[in-house]
């Protein structure tokens, strides 16, 4: 790769994409200086939720939406790209979803622990989604008592969050559920209780270890356990590069271990690996697909975004199931790419004048790939084909937004 | 898998989940296809009218050269499954008459008065939400399959779909695609997935239409001829598939609008959450089968049976969403003359646990349930319930889901030992 195709891989894998003078800049600093910028920002993220907003009351739909619309502008703005990125990666790990959790200032205080603590040492990040509420009210903990433990959260964590299916035994899954009772949410209000009397202290054989008794305990077992650092390294190189060989993986295992499981340490590695070449295509998911877009384009956040978004198969705080969304190939289904082209559309209708819409309408197709910030290579023959049927101006811009160039990183 | 070429290879990455497998996508997988189709264009078109294979693919290998589908009669044979995605909790669908269940269930046993006779059994009947399928039973026209899952379950939500769905081979492509990979190009609409993806449609090669939300699928202001210019492209590559979906995509909408009537949809995000529901997808799947566009596959999909708390409530709603769907699709089939075509199926991933939990629900169980609805079923209840035998509290499975598989593509005539690599008759579903 050569230099802006190394910035361009890293800012669309690792952030949001940059475009224009923002990616010119990069380009002038390197992809290694670069790297360096997105895993130590300058500044703490600011907060763009106003809990004023964000009554705790499931009848009330203005809040979803206010919630969905913030984290949707905040992705945007991306001034932290890796901390936004990161906090978007883990909502698809560490699902919880508005359906079910019903109130939005849940969902907002869950996202709010992404971005603050996705970067941070794993363990603390692991206990306090553990007892996070929209967790809880996800996949049932506040319910679950000692007399009748309830197995939702304690079978998750181990098949999705922390380890992978096959690597823990049916025993676990209900020895975890009896040492995590206990734990409440005050109704009303998104704060989280322990109540001894609800819980089941009695010392449970877990992950091979005796005397776990308590969320404390029970998190110390997963950190410990060998195949933690395995599944964790494997999910980021997945997210990040698009691939994850056993070689590869092993590797950062290992120095995710020594690092005493710190994901900022894990996530430089996994980032500088992908530019040592270990990468391959990502489809991206229609928000970062949107994100990027609207960041490429300037087009202003419009009414019906959420509701294209909820068409495309992907609104923010929704995802379908547990294991979060489907990937790859899954975004190719006939709704979602009819959905993703009303999107482009509306984007291209929308974006203000300036060196995207100007290359749109020449016919110059590689000034229009580099405006959008896309890799040097710019379109393929096929995506030409398809450009050159839409008239110049904005409807080429919405086609150029749905090739495979710009919506496969 | 450094270039754009995805990987061949005959199990999932040791070590790795199913998300990271399912994020390759379908294509990614490796398959062993035993044989393409030589269909005879002609006869195919012959026997179904013109909606079946327009340019079918020669074949690539030598070792069987018979088609996937023999063509017959049973061309005009159509198939809908229900996907109840969750774990449907199959002791409160169908109630056992056993003291058992209600000493397991003190909170959640259906009340017996409320149970749902079935005429001629004895030891079980109906959820009163599903007592809109009691003439389905009376006609013998209904089957229902209690205890339906692999005889070693597994737990997990994502590995039992993935059972289920690529039939106990997680490295294979679904098995209803691994047909579809064999006969060439099919219309736009033979095999459609509503509601959700269906992966069970999804072959190596093949994918079905995807519409998730009916109400819009329909292009706003672009001209789906620039989409149409990507063209297609043989390889296998995901820009490659992305540019066959565009085509797809154009044709499907096309096709679709024509028959749903879509004209507009509000654009606005919609107040009620949740997905759609079963009944709008068996509403449109119906509308599918009856019109002539080819369709012959359709996999409706809901979630929410995973009913770990307020089981009650949650479980009524959608088991009163279910029936009223398979009655209001019957009448609509019935109405179109198709009575004698059409099979739907139900399935679940697994039953929940016998015993319930502290939070008015069911943790993840075993075996669990399907029905078989249409005059080609054979009716009658298949399979036991005995709740003095658990496994590890859980109802034991003890009819394989294959079973269900082979009666799916024995409906449609498909080649079941070559599909499947066996058949099961333990069911004896069809007449």
């Amino acid at each position: 790769m050569n230099v802006r195709d190394e910035v361009v891989w890293l800012h669309r894998r690792a952030g949001f994409a940059l475009a224009g003078a923002a990616l010119d800049e990069a380009i002038g600093r390197g992809s290694a200086a670069e790297l360096q910028r997105l895993l130590a920002p300058a500044a703490a993220a600011a907060d763009p939720w106003d809990d004023a907003l964000l009554p705790i009351d499931p009848q009330d739909f203005p809040s979803k939406q206010y919630a969905i619309n913030r984290w949707v502008d905040t992705m945007v703005a991306a001034e932290q790209p890796l901390v936004e990125r990161m906090a978007w990666i883990w909502h698809g790990h560490f699902v919880s979803a508005l359906d079910k959790v019903r109130f939005a200032r849940a969902m907002v205080i869950q996202v709010r622990l992404f971005r603050a603590a996705g970067l941070g040492p794993l363990r603390g990040l692991l206990r306090a989604v553990t007892v996070d509420p929209a967790m809880m009210l996800y996949l049932d903990l506040h319910t679950s008592t000692g007399t009748e433990p309830n197995e939702n959260y304690a079978r998750e964590l181990l098949e999705l969050f922390a380890l992978g299916e096959g690597n823990y035994t049916e025993a676990d899954v209900q020895a975890g559920a009896a040492a995590l009772t206990g734990w409440t949410l005050e109704r009303g209000e998104a704060t989280v209780q322990f109540r001894p009397r609800r819980h089941d202290d009695s010392p449970q054989r877990y992950l091979g270890v005796q005397g776990v008794h308590d969320l404390d305990t029970v998190i110390d077992a997963v950190m410990g356990h060998a195949s933690l650092p395995t599944w964790i390294a494997a999910t980021l190189a997945w997210e990040l590069l698009g691939t994850a060989p056993d070689d590869l993986v092993a590797r950062l295992a290992e120095g995710f271990v020594q690092s005493g499981f710190d994901l900022r340490t894990l996530v430089g590695e996994v980032l500088q690996a992908g530019l040592d070449g270990a990468t391959a295509p990502i489809v991206l998911a229609p928000v970062p697909w949107f994100v990027i877009a609207s960041r490429a384009t300037g087009a202003a956040p419009d009414r019906r975004t959420l509701a294209l978004l909820r068409s495309a198969g992907q609104l923010p705080m929704l995802p379908p199931s547990v294991a979060g969304w489907p990937g790859g190939s899954a975004w190719f289904g006939s709704s979602s790419l009819v959905a993703r082209a009303d999107l482009a559309a509306l984007m291209a209708a929308t974006a203000p004048a300036g060196p995207v819409v100007a290359a749109a309408g020449s016919s110059d197709l590689q000034a229009l790939a580099d405006a959008l910030g896309l890799p040097s290579a710019g379109f393929a023959a096929e995506s030409q084909a398809a450009l050159d049927a839409a008239p110049a101006g904005r409807d080429r811009l919405a086609v150029a937004l749905l090739t495979p160039e710009f919506m496969i990183a | 898998m450094n270039a754009d070429t995805p990987p061949t290879r005959s199990a999932p990455m040791p070590g790795l989940g199913r998300r990271q497998f399912v994020r390759l996508g379908a294509g990614a997988v490796g398959v062993a296809v035993v044989g393409l189709a030589a269909c005879d264009d002609t006869e195919r078109r012959g026997s179904a009218g013109s909606v079946l294979g327009q340019s079918l693919t020669t074949t690539t290998s030598t070792t069987t050269t018979a088609p996937i589908i023999v063509p017959s009669a049973l061309a005009g044979r159509r198939l809908v499954i229900v996907q109840m995605n969750g774990g449907n909790d199959m002791l409160n669908t169908l109630p056992p008459a056993d003291g058992r269940y209600r000493d397991l269930r003190p909170t959640l046993a259906i009340p017996e008065a409320e149970v749902v006779a079935l005429q001629g059994v004895d030891d079980a009947g109906l959820h009163p939400s599903l007592a809109g399928l009691t003439p389905f039973w009376d006609a013998g026209e209904l089957a229902i399959m209690r205890g339906i899952g692999f005889e070693q379950p597994n737990r997990s939500h994502f590995v039992s779909m993935d059972r289920w769905w690529r039939a106990d081979d997680l490295a294979a492509p679904g098995w209803m695609g691994r047909v579809f990979d064999e006969m060439g190009e099919l219309p736009p609409l033979y095999a459609v997935a509503l509601g959700a993806g269906a992966p069970v449609l999804a072959g190596a090669s093949s994918q079905p239409t995807v519409v998730t939300r009916p109400d819009s699928f329909r292009w706003v202001d672009i001209d789906p001829r620039w989409l149409a210019a990507f063209g297609t492209s043989g390889d296998g590559s995901l820009a490659g598939q992305l540019r066959t979906a565009y085509t797809r995509a154009v044709a499907a909408v096309d096709e679709f609008a024509a028959i749903t009537g879509t004209t507009a949809s509000s654009n606005e995000l919609p107040t009620r959450e949740g997905g759609a529901t079963i009944a709008e997808g068996l509403g449109v799947a119906a509308q599918l089968l009856a019109a002539d566009a080819g369709t012959r596959v359709v996999v409706v999909s809901a979630s929410g049976f995973d009913t770990h708390a307020n089981q009650l409530n949650d479980q009524a709603r959608l088991l009163t969403d279910l029936n009223d769907g398979i009655v209001a699709f019957f009448e609509s089939i019935e109405a179109a003359g198709l009575s004698d075509d059409v099979l739907l199926v139900t399935t679940s991933e697994f039953g929940r646990r016998a015993a319930e939990n502290g939070s008015g629900g069911c943790d993840h169980g075993a075996g669990g349930l399907s029905f078989a609805i249409g005059r080609g079923v054979r009716g009658g209840v298949r399979g036991d319930v005995d709740l003095a035998n658990l496994l590890d509290g859980d109802v034991r499975p003890n009819l394989d889901p294959f079973g269900l598989f082979t009666a799916c593509l024995d409906w449609i005539g498909a080649d079941v030992e070559r599909v499947l690599g066996r058949r099961v008759d333990q069911l004896d579903l069809l007449r």
